[in-house]
């Protein structure tokens, strides 16, 4: 009961040292420095949203926790870090952190009143959607104080014991992947977020994998190519085609059945093309 | 920029109608000239004159130059209802662009395509980039699917190969134009002056890599969609009957952005870069990457390389 | 028309070629409307395409040169074939060749005109036409193949233009024209006929991007076909013109045009021949544009049976000129003819252009058939060439014919030309 009571006050604090409200990284705009719309950037895939209404802070209390393999949004409002040295003599540049997430950080707003429990186990509330996917993790060889650090504000650490702020998780990264740190220092691997001239931004690793299962996943591709207006697809997409006949969009249903688009006017067909310039010229004229 | 998924109260078609109507009044005497090169994206008889007198792009003078670039904002107000502005930003010294791609981490989402169309205020029947989902145990183009259309990417047992044009160093597509529409700038973008192109494609017949695209008729642009920030090699509207193709977004690429479709790629696998400085991401790919390009054998020399992690 | 008095002014020989020009039977202005209809209708189907663009076609960026260029590509052919009858007439000195060798170039007119319209038809922008212009315009010349197309193309039609007319009109003065000064020309046009052929055939070979086209064999395929369907063209018009006028062509004239076709006929399934071979015997990619012509890509085979109606045609054209009684059989050497124009056209024309698209080199696959914007279009011009080389040929004949007629009364050897023993030059 009186743990309870403390978990709860830990919570609770929690909830106004937060400030902005969790970052629901589908609809983050934030102010990217560069003109990409990162909104959809959220993660490589759509990532199955797990339904946290359930478990809420003010239902039960509990703090929210990330969702289970979503990345880290990119905080590009966030000062520059001096970047740690991962290669002698490599080039300088800097590592956008990511935002913080509020609810869970940093781990000392619950665990300077709650003890961890350092024993392997099953994981429960609110940890339980942490399901380490990790190449050896995975296999049980690691746990969560592998790389986590309770002390002070919490964060991360080396295998060595060198404490880590999260910001600076590619260095954690680094100890195994040697490879791809490599790459990553010299700009094979990553992502440059600023133009090519300016001074080289990159997005930290798990702006990219998630963390605890890194990873990428499927998604949904965007709409391939068309013939051009006046056609349809070639047959050489209709024979690859493999959804039921009634569905397939020959060249003749392309020719018959249009739909204008609202938003653009055009006429389009589940794939998106107008059909003839014929008859809907006029807005495309002078 | 503006966001694509903001929704207008009324039907923008419906807008854009409209418009067209209006200016179609506002030409008045000029309405014979507008049936005549209305499909050529002319309007009024002073600008349709001055549109078929226009030289070629490295011919005009500072003031001609002006000159046409305020005759294409006019023609794209009249057209689209839209300000856009439109520059000749000159390419930069000691800078030759070269791109790459890794193979291995590029998932086929096609996000880099359309990023590219809008950024490039492509015909909606256009894309430049095609992204070729091709079997591992082959490299052979004619059996990749360009029309992939799955559920989930990537599949298993495939990978994804974009192609875009390679802006070869020796470049086929220049020595065809007969009237040398197309040339290679000095920092290695091989442009269209899409003022001078006759449409006879015949660069598109001498492309290796089908990087070149036409306009069949009036481009399918919707106007709440147009990209204002343009340069006049590269994403300023077009008119119906030219050639056109990437061009690395030189309206971006001139100020030190990277390309759209960099910019989009959700995996990191496109790298964009100055050849000619050793330091550049691109050079280390270079210099430390299995890579290889397509159709090498040609001599064309692309500057447009892949590579592969593993 | 004799009974004309001899005007010798420029002026005089102009007037009277618009005096023969509105003078005809009532087939004569049949003919016309005929073709006036027909122009009308390409004419129509053409402002369509200028209103909306090329969209009106069935091109695609995949297959980005259709049946204009496929036109074009055969009337090349045809266009430089009057060196089949120059040749022989004005370095041989055959009398009967150079009686007709005028008809010749007036078909070599008609034919490079309609193969310059062709281009332009299907050029995105015809109203930049002046950007080609040199000098004014900005010419990518020597380095664009299309650029010396554009050269050799309009350079032959004036040469062609030039001695026509240099001819008719010393004809018209009534005097014999004077060999020094036509025959280096006549010489020039020699060279340039072939090389109209061979350029034309660089344009495509040019393309290393497409294998089809991208050998070295296409340019003597191309014009070894070119004088099988060019001759054979010139036979059936030469046959036409000796049928409604008094013009002496002689039979020696027409079995020389056979025999040529013959040969030429051989020499193109040969060609025909080693390229299958060639593609074939150790088939790779760079062959798929073939198997897509000859027997259908991944169940695409939309041009397979027109490709092998044309290598029927043309080997029952070939067995049938190669066959002496046959060949000089008017009604089978004239089924020959037209066998071997249909042929030539099918494989030079759509055979030639199209499978270099398919697949495309990033290998994918449009399959491209005409639109009807397309054939009526081509209609049009094929009329429009017709046409020109109907006013052309109404207003030389006449001249010619009195020339002739003169000529040899002053000889004393005046001959009714159709009973005149056939010089059989094999």
């Amino acid at each position: 009961m009186l743990l309870l009571i403390v978990l709860l006050a830990g919570c609770w604090s929690a909830a106004g040292a937060a400030g902005p409200p969790p970052a629901t990284s589908g609809t983050s705009t934030a102010a990217t420095g560069s003109d990409w719309d990162w909104s959809g950037f959220s993660g490589l895939d759509d990532a199955p949203v797990t339904d946290r209404s359930g478990r809420g802070g003010k239902s039960t209390g509990l703090p929210v926790a990330p969702k289970i393999g979503e990345t880290a949004v990119p905080d590009f409002d966030a000062p520059a870090r001096k970047t740690y040295a991962l290669f002698r003599g490599m080039p300088s540049f800097d590592v956008i952190p990511s935002q913080r997430d509020p609810g869970m950080h940093p781990c000392s707003n619950c665990h300077q009143w709650v003890l961890s429990d350092p024993r392997p186990r099953k994981l429960k509330q609110p940890h339980d959607n942490f399901e380490l996917q990790h190449g050896l993790h995975g296999k049980g060889k690691f746990w969560c104080f592998t790389c986590h650090e309770l002390s002070g504000k919490g964060g991360l650490k080396t295998l060595e014991g060198e404490k880590l702020e999260f910001a600076d998780a590619y260095v954690l990264c680094s100890q195994c992947h040697v490879d791809q740190a490599r790459d990553w220092v010299y700009g094979a691997h990553g992502k440059r977020v600023s133009g090519w001239q300016d001074k080289r931004q990159v997005l930290n690793c798990t702006a990219c994998h998630y963390q605890h299962r890194p990873a990428l996943k499927t998604r949904t591709p965007e709409p391939g190519p068309r013939v051009r207006m006046g056609l349809g697809r070639p047959p050489h997409w209709v024979e690859k085609d493999k959804r039921p006949e009634a569905d397939r969009v020959t060249r003749a249903a392309w020719k018959t059945e249009a739909v204008p688009d609202e938003k653009t006017g055009l006429e389009t067909r589940p794939e998106g093309r107008r059909d003839s310039l014929v008859e809907n010229g006029d807005d495309e004229k002078s | 920029m503006k966001n694509p998924d903001e929704k207008g109260a009324a039907p923008p078609g419906v807008n854009a109608r409209r418009r067209f109507l209006q200016g179609l009044a506002l030409a008045g005497g000029a309405g014979a000239a507008h049936a005549a090169f209305g499909a050529w994206g002319g309007s009024t008889l002073s600008d349709a004159f001055a549109d078929f007198f226009q030289q070629h792009y490295q011919r005009m003078t500072e003031a001609e130059i002006s000159e046409a670039i305020t005759r294409i904002e006019r023609k794209a107000k009249r057209r689209y209802g839209v300000d856009i502005q439109c520059d000749t930003t000159p390419a930069q010294q000691g800078v030759v662009f070269g791109y790459a791609i890794n193979v291995s981490k590029c998932r086929g989402y096609r996000d880099c395509v359309h990023a590219c169309v809008r950024e490039n205020n492509l015909s909606r029947d256009t894309q430049y980039i095609r992204v070729i989902e091709m079997d591992r145990d082959s490299t052979d183009l004619r059996h990749g699917d360009h029309y992939y259309d799955h559920e989930q990417v990537p599949l298993d047992g495939k990978y994804y190969l974009p192609m875009q044009c390679m802006h070869c160093d020796n470049p086929p597509c220049v020595k065809a134009c007969p009237v040398e529409a197309t040339w290679t700038e000095p920092d290695g973008i091989v442009v269209v002056d899409y003022d001078w192109c006759i449409g006879c494609r015949y660069c598109m017949t001498a492309c290796p890599y089908q990087a070149r695209h036409f306009n069949w008729g009036s481009p399918a642009l919707p106007p709440e969609e147009i990209n204002t920030a343009t340069h006049y090699l590269g994403n300023r509207p077009r008119p119906a009957g030219v050639v056109e193709k990437c061009h690395f977004c030189v309206q971006r690429t001139r100020k030190g952005r990277q390309p759209a479709c960099q910019e989009a790629c959700p995996t990191g696998a496109r790298i964009f870069g100055n050849l000619l400085d050793p330091d550049s991401e691109i050079r280390y790919v270079l210099a430390n990457k299995a890579i290889f390009r397509l159709k090498e054998d040609l001599g064309t020399e692309p500057k447009f390389w892949y590579f592969r992690d593993k | 028309m004799t009974s004309e008095a001899v005007k010798p002014s420029l002026r005089g020989f102009l007037v009277d070629s618009l005096g023969h020009l509105v003078r005809g039977r009532l087939m004569y202005w049949a003919w016309l409307v005929l073709l006036l209809g027909l122009i009308a209708l390409g004419g129509w189907h053409y402002t369509l395409q200028l209103r909306e663009g090329l969209v009106v076609t069935n091109m695609t960026n995949q297959v980005s040169w259709g049946f204009y260029i496929s036109n074009f590509t055969f009337l090349v052919g045809v266009a430089a074939a009057a060196v089949m009858l120059v040749v022989p007439a004005y370095i041989f000195h055959r009398k009967d060749l150079k009686d007709v060798v005028l008809m010749g170039d007036t078909m070599a007119i008609a034919a490079v005109t309609m193969a310059i319209l062709f281009v332009v038809v299907d050029l995105g922008r015809p109203d930049r036409f002046w950007h080609l212009i040199p000098f004014i315009g900005r010419f990518n010349f020597p380095q664009s193949m299309l650029a010396w197309d554009v050269i050799v193309l309009n350079g032959y039609l004036l040469l062609n233009f030039g001695i026509s007319f240099y001819i008719v009109f010393n004809h018209y003065r009534g005097r014999e024209p004077s060999e020094s000064r036509y025959f280096p020309w006549v010489l020039l046009a020699i060279f340039w006929a072939i090389s109209i052929h061979t350029v034309t055939a660089f344009l495509y070979s040019a393309n290393s991007a497409r294998p089809y086209w991208h050998n070295a064999l296409l340019a003597p395929r191309f014009i070894a076909s070119a004088f099988a369907s060019g001759p054979a063209l010139m036979a059936i018009g030469l046959q036409v013109i000796r049928g409604i006028s008094d013009y002496p062509i002689r039979q020696s004239v027409i079995n020389h045009l056979a025999l040529v076709a013959a040969i030429a006929l051989q020499v193109t399934l040969f060609f025909l021949l080693a390229d299958l071979f060639t593609d074939f015997y150790n088939e790779g990619e760079h062959a798929a544009s073939a198997r897509y012509l000859f027997f259908g890509l991944d169940g695409h085979s939309g041009l397979t049976p027109w490709i092998w109606t044309a290598v029927v045609l043309l080997t029952t054209a070939m067995l049938i000129l190669m066959i002496h009684p046959l060949r000089k059989h008017p009604v089978y050497m004239n089924i020959a003819f037209v066998l071997t124009i249909v042929g030539v056209w099918i494989e030079k024309g759509m055979g030639l252009v199209i499978p270099a698209f398919v697949p495309t080199p990033i290998g994918e696959i449009y399959e491209y058939s005409p639109s009807l914007t397309e054939i009526m279009v081509s209609v049009g011009i094929w009329a429009f060439g017709l046409l020109l080389f109907t006013m052309l040929a109404k207003a030389a004949l006449p001249v010619q014919c009195r020339f002739l007629r003169e000529k040899n009364r002053r000889a004393g050897t005046e001959r009714n030309p159709d009973s005149d023993p056939a010089v059989e030059p094999d």
